[in-house]
């Protein structure tokens, strides 16, 4: 499977990374596409270890002697999973509801920019993070602002009192994107960029995948959000969808 | 008049052992007679293995051992401080990584990991007991203890996997030692295993 643009800067920050942690490590199975730049530039940091239960381990096991792992899985390998800070790294959706059932935090990068603080808070999370790397459609904003975020905390994309759109991953861009349009129709919402989200949050990181959660910001709470899917090809559609949700999630409009 | 000298013996450990120099047997830093009177005080599987790696000649360490130790399970009580407990079938996976950072950062450090032989029957134990030989060689040493009934199947179980095998009587520390002893030096080239059995009634 060819790499992505996301991928592949990420491959160019582990590599950097680990220039500054002698102790990091990449644990991966035989599909080394996520870490193929690590593996090239540091072969010697590379364990490949077939199955996905025991990869987690290893990785786990990395981790409790001291040093930084960074460990490609599928969903089948987060049945093994222990409290030790690693960070597991998919490009699999799938992967990333099994995590949220384990109980492991998810951390979906929108942009590029954003790459080296994520990865560095998740690796000094202290807990097992799920980084989730997935391309956000084409035709969406490919520069963020405010530029910088921190690991734990969404970003404020946009402040508004008429609404709330939530966004993550390849759905963070989408997010800007209809906070800006909708505001142009003088309809102002608070745009999230919630790039980091814990199993106590009551949401399953995967809707975010493909969806917007749209409601009151006086009741931000996740059953009190309305999931609209992004059409990356007609995004006119869903501005039209999410101001549609508003009307039904709050009083005012 | 004869005047009495004594004569030290060229065998005797003192005057073998180098400042600096790493350590060449066990038996230098320790005595089988105190592991002995140790793991015969030990009740359940653990026995003298378990007695020998709480000695600091082993693991090489007064307070925290020098080198790793992971314990697979809770039938051998609570791990002492500075070792790494884990599950009893996530036990050789997690020492899989333990080692591969030790061998980086320290030089010489060995990573030991304690498990029963019923771990070796479950899926995930074996998935992993598996993997290690595969890995490069980062001073891994599995320790397997149970019944003398099960060493013939524990011992070729591993020797498949590609382990080179001991086999000490858990009830004796000189066999213990022995056999850990030898483990070591083989765990330099990959990771090595130790079969410590007993007949148990």
């Amino acid at each position: 499977m060819a790499t992505t643009a996301l991928q592949r800067a990420f491959g160019e920050v582990l590599v950097r990374l680990a220039g500054e942690r002698p102790g990091l490590l990449a644990v991966t199975g035989v599909d080394q596409d996520l870490v193929a730049w690590f593996t090239d530039v540091w072969p010697e940091r590379t364990l490949t270890v077939v199955p996905g239960a025991t990869r987690a381990l290893v990785g786990q096991g990395v981790a409790a002697g001291g040093g930084d792992a960074v460990v490609v899985v599928d969903a089948d390998g987060l049945t093994a999973l222990g409290p030790q800070p690693v960070v597991l790294l998919t490009d699999d959706v799938a992967a990333v509801s099994a995590a949220y059932r384990a109980g492991v935090t998810v951390c979906q990068p929108g942009w590029q920019q954003d790459l080296p603080a994520l990865l560095v808070g998740a690796l000094g999370a202290g807990r097992p993070v799920l980084l989730h790397l997935a391309e956000p459609a084409p035709g969406l904003p490919a520069v963020i602002d405010p530029e910088r975020t921190t690991f734990g905390d969404p970003r404020v994309l946009q402040r508004g009192p008429d609404g709330l759109v939530v966004g993550s991953g390849p759905t963070a861009p989408a997010a800007a994107l209809v906070a800006r349009r909708l505001a142009a129709e003088h309809v102002h919402v608070t745009a999230l960029d919630s790039h980091t989200l814990t199993p106590e949050s009551g949401v399953d990181p995967a809707v975010l995948c493909t969806d917007l959660l749209v409601g009151s910001p006086r009741a931000p709470r996740a059953g009190a959000l309305q999931a609209v899917r992004v059409h990356p090809t007609d995004l006119a559609a869903t501005v039209a969808a999410v101001r549609q949700a508003l009307r039904a999630t709050s009083p005012r409009r | 008049m004869t005047s009495e000298r004594t004569v030290q013996s060229p065998l005797d450990p003192s005057t073998m052992q180098v400042v600096g120099a790493p350590r060449r047997s066990l038996f230098d830093a320790v005595r089988p007679g105190e592991v002995q009177r140790r793991g015969s005080q030990i009740r359940g599987p653990g026995r003298m293995v378990l007695a020998a790696l709480r000695h600091p000649g082993v693991t090489g360490g007064e307070i925290t051992p020098a080198d790793a130790v992971v314990l697979g399970g809770r039938a051998f009580g609570a791990a002492p401080g500075g070792w790494i407990p884990a599950r009893e079938a996530e036990a050789i996976g997690l020492a899989c990584g333990v080692a591969a950072t030790r061998s980086r950062r320290t030089a010489g450090g060995r990573t030991w990991v304690l498990l029963r032989a019923q771990a070796l029957t479950g899926g995930l134990a074996l998935e992993s007991a598996a993997q290690v030989p595969r890995l490069p060689p980062a001073r891994l040493v599995v320790l397997v203890v149970g019944d003398a009934r099960e060493a013939p199947r524990t011992s070729g179980i591993l020797q498949a996997m590609g382990y080179p095998v001991r086999q000490a009587d858990n009830d004796d520390a000189w066999s213990v030692l022995s056999a850990l002893d030898h483990a070591g030096r083989d765990a330099e080239d990959g990771p090595a295993a130790v079969v410590a059995t007993r007949t148990e009634a």
